[in-house]
């Protein structure tokens, strides 16, 4: 029997809803052919976005979409993507699989499909290979109201008001493809692009817009475990700062990927053993260790956790399918991505006080994504119904709460907990327990201890065999099901999580 | 972990094998259950209607991100146009 103590008394953080945000890129089947099919297309759509996968994502309250990339941002220049779309540029994207990028899909088609969506926008720009004014345009195009060039630009488009830019990235894995830039190259790069990034938000009559920059600012942070980096770039980003609040940037990012066989050779979505099930989840749990030494760097120079973290690239990489093109990552979805999923957002709950924003990758059709789309078919992965279950933590409040858990697996490097958990009291004023079991065989007894009294329970789990997935075939395998289980009694609940499970309870307090 | 600090999901387009995995999705298709497999002039079929569709590009089609090589040989998979183009 495992005991999960909960004390609701002590409130720990909120879980910012953007923990639960996506990406999207322009890369493989995303965008095009995932999202975006045009208004021509015999796949029902409204204005080009498709109908299905649209209010498929609406359901599990999307919270912010980050746009155009990824390696792609840093190669991405607004300009071809605006105006008459016959007229628009046409490239070959070279990053992912040398398909025509035919442009079709720009700015104001993101923000269409972000109205659509009811979210958050995240705008990567290009520090790369774009110039300080390229930059400072396209903020100019999204966001200035009144009289500029710009702004007329953005009018003789067809769209006269302005939009809400929420979060802008200033370059994207500039350690990598955006640069190859050292730490204080890019920090000073940074430093000088960012100060363009200017808030037109200051000159709005409005004056609840002058009490917090409308634009949050997201610097390039490490791959992994580079800890040498966010060193190197909090050390430039501070130095001489007097007066700019917390080093220029209100976010920094860590990009981290499960890909259970290494960088090289990765591993198959769905044919794997007991053995690489638990390497994949150890490397998942590595999560924990990156935010907490990341983030100790970070509260050295900014200790009132002003700044953001926001793991902005996170999920599984496996092999692609085989006999799909390479460049365009796509994979199917298990329960394995299940765990995955749900350990990892129980990781990002418990460090919400640094944590505020994540962006899973990818959002369709790519890497550990939500849906997958053929034609005009759409499936949902486990990993949707992932994200369905833990919406309920959108914007909660974090409370303390400890499981009792045994060591499992079967090779020493890759040993795991059997449980994890998160708990929180939701907008709705109920109490959300998420836990998740690694165990591929065995089921726990949990015993809750909750310090209030319990009125009544609901629950919802996904779980099965590890390997099951959902295919064109057979899109309903792996659900979202009632789970009823649950016994209340005079000190919580008590409950059996099945194996390779991932499970919800939501739980009403007298 | 051991993985290379700064590599990007670019820099491993940029190390591919491409004949190495060309060659690894023939030995997969070799090695697909023949009851999972269409016949051989159905798969002919097919072939040459991929070859005359716009969709296709260096032997990808560019809806599915599928080598049609590979699709067309899958007796469940069809061809993901709007009407499906094999359907006789
Ligand atoms: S599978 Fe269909 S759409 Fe794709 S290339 Fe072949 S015929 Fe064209």
């Amino acid at each position: 029997m495992a005991k999960l103590l909960i004390n609701t008394e002590r409130k720990l953080s909120k879980i910012s809803k953007e923990i639960y945000g996506h990406f999207s890129e322009h890369l493989g089947r995303c965008i095009y052919e995932g999202i975006y099919v045009g208004e021509d297309s015999p796949i029902e759509n409204v204005n080009g976005m498709r109908t299905d996968v649209v209010e498929a994502l609406k359901a599990i309250k999307v919270p912010v979409l980050r746009w155009p990339g990824g390696c792609f941002a840093d190669e991405y220049h607004w300009e071809d993507g605006i105006g008459p779309k016959e007229e628009r540029k046409t490239i070959i994207n070279t990053h992912w699989g040398g398909v025509v990028e035919d442009n079709s899909f720009g700015t104001h088609e993101y923000f269409e499909l972000c109205r659509q969506l009811g979210c958050k926008t995240y705008v990567n720009g290009n520090l790369g290979s774009g110039t300080v004014r390229e930059m400072s345009e396209w903020v100019e195009y999204m966001t200035f109201k009144g009289v500029s060039p710009m702004a007329k630009l953005r009018a003789e488009n067809g769209h006269e008001e302005p939009w809400k830019v929420d979060y802008f990235g200033v370059g994207n894995e500039n350690w990598g493809c955006g640069g190859n830039m050292t730490p204080e190259y890019y920090a000073n790069e940074y430093r000088r692009y960012q100060t363009y990034v200017r808030d037109y938000s200051q000159h709005s009559m409005d004056p609840q817009e002058h009490i917090k920059p409308s634009i949050l600012k997201v610097c390039c942070g490490p791959n992994v475990d580079d800890y040498e980096w966010t060193r190197g770039v909090l050390e430039t980003c501070f130095r001489h700062s007097e007066g700019s609040p917390h080093g220029f940037m209100d976010g920094l990012s860590l990009h981290y990927y499960v890909h259970p066989e290494g960088w090289v050779k990765k591993g198959s979505a769905t044919d794997f053993d007991e053995k690489v099930w638990y390497k994949t989840l150890s490397k998942a749990l590595y999560m924990d260790e990156l935010i907490r030494r990341h983030g100790a760097i970070m509260d050295e120079f900014d200790p009132n956790k002003e700044i953001a973290m926001i793991v902005d690239e996170w999920g599984t990489w496996f092999t692609v399918e085989p006999g799909t093109n390479p460049g365009f990552l796509y994979q199917q979805n298990t329960i394995r991505d299940a765990l995955v999923a749900g350990i990892t957002l129980n990781i990002f709950n418990k460090h919400s006080d640094r944590v505020r924003m994540a962006n899973i990758a990818q959002i369709v059709n790519v890497l550990q994504a939500m849906l997958l789309t053929e034609g005009d078919k759409m499936i949902k992965t486990p990993t949707y119904h992932i994200f369905d279950m833990y919406k309920c933590h959108q914007d909660a409040q974090l409370v303390e709460s400890w499981i009792d858990t045994k060591t499992i697996g079967l090779e020493e490097e890759y040993m795991v907990p059997n449980l994890t958990e998160s708990v929180s009291i939701g907008e709705d004023g109920k109490l959300h327990i998420t836990v998740t079991n690694l165990s591929v065989e065995e089921a726990s007894e949990i015993d809750a201890v909750i310090d209030c009294r319990v009125s009544s329970v609901t629950g919802e789990i996904v779980t099965g065999e590890m390997h099951e997935m959902n295919t064109f075939e057979d899109p309903g395998r792996v659900q979202l099901q009632k789970f009823d289980a649950v016994e209340m009694n005079e000190k919580g609940l008590r409950f059996v999580a099945p194996p390779c499970s991932v499970l919800h309870l939501t739980v009403e307090m007298a | 972990m051991q993985e290379g600090q700064r590599y990007c999901r670019k820099c491993l387009l940029r190390e591919m094998d491409e004949a190495e995995y060309f060659k690894n999705m023939y030995d997969y298709i070799a090695r697909l259950p023949h009851e999972d497999k269409v016949s051989d002039e159905e798969y002919e079929r097919r072939l040459s209607i991929c070859k005359g569709c716009d969709y296709l590009l260096q032997g990808m089609c560019r809806l599915c991100g599928c080598y049609v090589e590979m699709r067309a040989v899958m007796k469940v998979r069809g061809c993901p146009d709007i009407p499906d183009r094999w359907k006789a």
